[in-house]
């Protein structure tokens, strides 16, 4: 079963569709799904005002969002199962709270992508804002499983308070990526921003490039661990290509942030002056 | 090549239910993951005397393993889960995690799992992390080459243990040289092993002795010293006889060993080929030798 929701037009208003996840309109009729509600700029609305539905048969089961545009608040909010997805841009709080299925956004993505999320896969294939897999705003947590990538550059504090969980960023990343990592792995292969790993307490993050780490951070020489190969064939499944140097050479270790635990690690392969 | 359906015997082996679990050992070369996997099966010949059969399965190429490095399949089995488990702990302590550049992954999915990485991270000494991907943890625990990966849990099967090929000649050599080429086409069947040396075993056993605190002891039957003295299941021009003991993943894979093994051994100086079984009582696997040709042609 293929439904699809074309955004009519919100007028700039933002349209939350917190409330609206493939695993509960899969089973619904046309009729009823217009008759779901949304929010848009905080009254409440039947989706049918502001979206066409399209219902069509198809060997995959997945609700399609054409026409999206970055005024679209929480798609996928709260997923647990199904397929949705996003063609064009969207704004923040997509795919937070996620704990199973799958997400594609063809298009950039707001900030908050992934917030709290605890399972299923989220890709987007543009860039995203800040806080990408980090924690709701207010809570300490941020992701605590699935995995979220982001074939673009993303935002500051990325994966910031992350607990579990895969985080690849395809491009560079804003500053304080992995702040406050309690644990889990982000793979960033283009440039990582300032303050980088400040206070994580373990976890890994692995870069491309970065320039020189918070001061908790200390050089543990070259590391070529067998974890990170296999975080790698798991990621070339999904299509992603690496930095050439990083099938040549392995990358420099650092542990820390021992000003808190010190327990967690960054993996660079270059260090910018 | 011999008249095969002349020298098989018209009986069966006798299989039994074993719990079963397959590791994937990889290192930085080839030599290194045999190396490993030939120290984690060592003296796991037979469940007689160390609850345990152990073997090799198979060589594997960089992309059929987690961490794109060589690798080696090993299979172990044992009578009970509970014993498995804790060959397991052991092997992989005692044997892989010191091998150099080694890691060592789970290679059966079942559904009855057992926690080996999960106890062995204390070796860690708490600097030991762990790492979830694709919904599988996997712990690492840092050693002086690096660092020792391996999955938290081990999947535990129902494989098949007990099936076996007898062969039997006139002469020695000729008899081991069948032996040994039923052993190496055994070991080209995948899910299979043959936990003795070389494939070959020259001590067939009976259930039970004389003495009272002996549970297993030599088959007189097929000793040709005692043909004279026991009931022999040995023809007078036999002078040696090579079991070959065969436990698998499934019925199916040790059915097509056995085979394998069969055709192999058909070789001049091989008298018969024959199957040791305990009147059906004490497994539910009848392997019959002539339905196996059958069923699996060449």
């Amino acid at each position: 079963m293929r439904i699809e929701l074309e955004l009519l037009s919100s007028g700039n208003l933002p349209v939350d569709l917190g409330m609206v996840r493939p695993s509960k309109i899969l089973s619904l009729s046309p009729g009823e799904i217009e008759k779901l509600t949304v929010l848009v700029a905080g009254c409440t609305y039947e989706l049918g005002e502001h979206f066409k539905v399209f219902h069509s048969e198809s060997s995959v089961d997945e609700v399609v969002l054409l026409g999206a545009t970055r005024w679209i608040v929480s798609a996928g909010r709260g997923m647990d199962a199904g397929r949705l997805a996003i063609h064009g841009e969207t704004g923040p709080f997509t795919g937070a709270e996620m704990s199973g299925g799958e997400l594609e956004v063809f298009g950039d993505a707001g900030d908050c992508v992934g917030v709290a999320m605890h399972g299923g896969m989220l890709r987007v294939h543009g860039n995203a804002g800040n806080w990408c897999g980090s924690a709701q705003p207010g809570r300490a947590k941020g992701m605590t499983g699935g995995t979220l990538i982001v074939d673009g550059n993303v935002g500051a504090e990325t994966g910031a308070g992350m607990r579990r969980g895969l985080l690849i960023i395809g491009g560079d990343s804003g500053e304080a990526t992995g702040v406050g990592l309690l644990a889990g792995t982000i793979l960033c292969l283009g440039r990582l921003g300032a303050g980088a790993g400040v206070e994580m307490k373990r976890g890994s993050l692995v870069a491309d490039s970065s320039r020189a780490l918070p001061a908790g951070f200390h050089p543990a020489g070259d590391a070529d661990p067998e974890w990170l190969r296999m975080y790698l064939i798991s990621g070339r499944r999904l299509g992603l290509r690496y930095p050439q140097s990083w099938e040549q050479r392995p990358p420099k270790r650092f542990t820390g942030d021992h000003l808190v635990l010190g327990k967690g690690e960054v993996l660079v392969y270059d260090i910018l002056e | 090549m011999h008249d095969q359906v002349a020298l098989i015997d018209d009986t069966f082996a006798e299989a039994f239910p074993m719990a079963v679990s397959r590791l994937v050992i990889t290192a930085d070369s080839p030599r290194l993951a045999f190396q490993a996997a030939q120290a984690a099966t060592g003296l796991a010949i037979s469940i007689i005397g160390c609850a345990c059969e152990a073997g090799l399965d198979g060589a594997l190429s960089p992309d059929q393993t987690p961490d794109g490095r060589p690798g080696q399949a090993v299979l172990l089995f044992s009578y009970s889960a509970e014993k498995l488990e804790e060959h397991l702990f052991l092997r992989i302590g005692q044997a892989i995690l010191p091998s150099a550049t080694s890691a060592c992954f789970n290679g059966l999915h079942a559904e009855k799992t057992v926690k080996i990485g999960g106890r062995l991270r204390y070796f860690g000494d708490g600097y030991q992390s762990s790492k979830v991907l694709d919904e599988r943890r996997y712990w690492r625990i840092p050693v002086a080459d690096g660092e020792f990966v391996l999955d938290e849990s081990y999947g535990l099967g129902q494989g098949v243990g007990g099936g076996n090929l007898i062969v039997l000649g006139s002469e020695r050599e000729a008899v081991l040289e069948a032996a040994e080429a039923a052993a190496a086409a055994i070991d080209a069947i995948p899910g299979v092993i043959a936990p003795f040396p070389g494939g070959v075993c020259r001590s067939p056993s009976k259930p039970g002795s004389r003495y009272k605190n002996v549970s297993a002891s030599t088959n007189e039957a097929f000793c040709p010293t005692l043909r004279s003295r026991t009931a022999t299941q040995l023809s007078p021009d036999v002078k040696a006889a090579y079991e070959l003991v065969i436990d698998g993943l499934s019925e199916d894979a040790v059915g097509q060993a056995m085979a394998a093994g069969m055709r192999a051994a058909s070789k001049p100086g091989v008298m018969q080929i024959t199957a040791g079984n305990y009147g059906g009582k004490l497994g539910p696997y009848h392997l019959h030798l002539l339905k196996l040709l059958e069923k699996y042609p060449r």
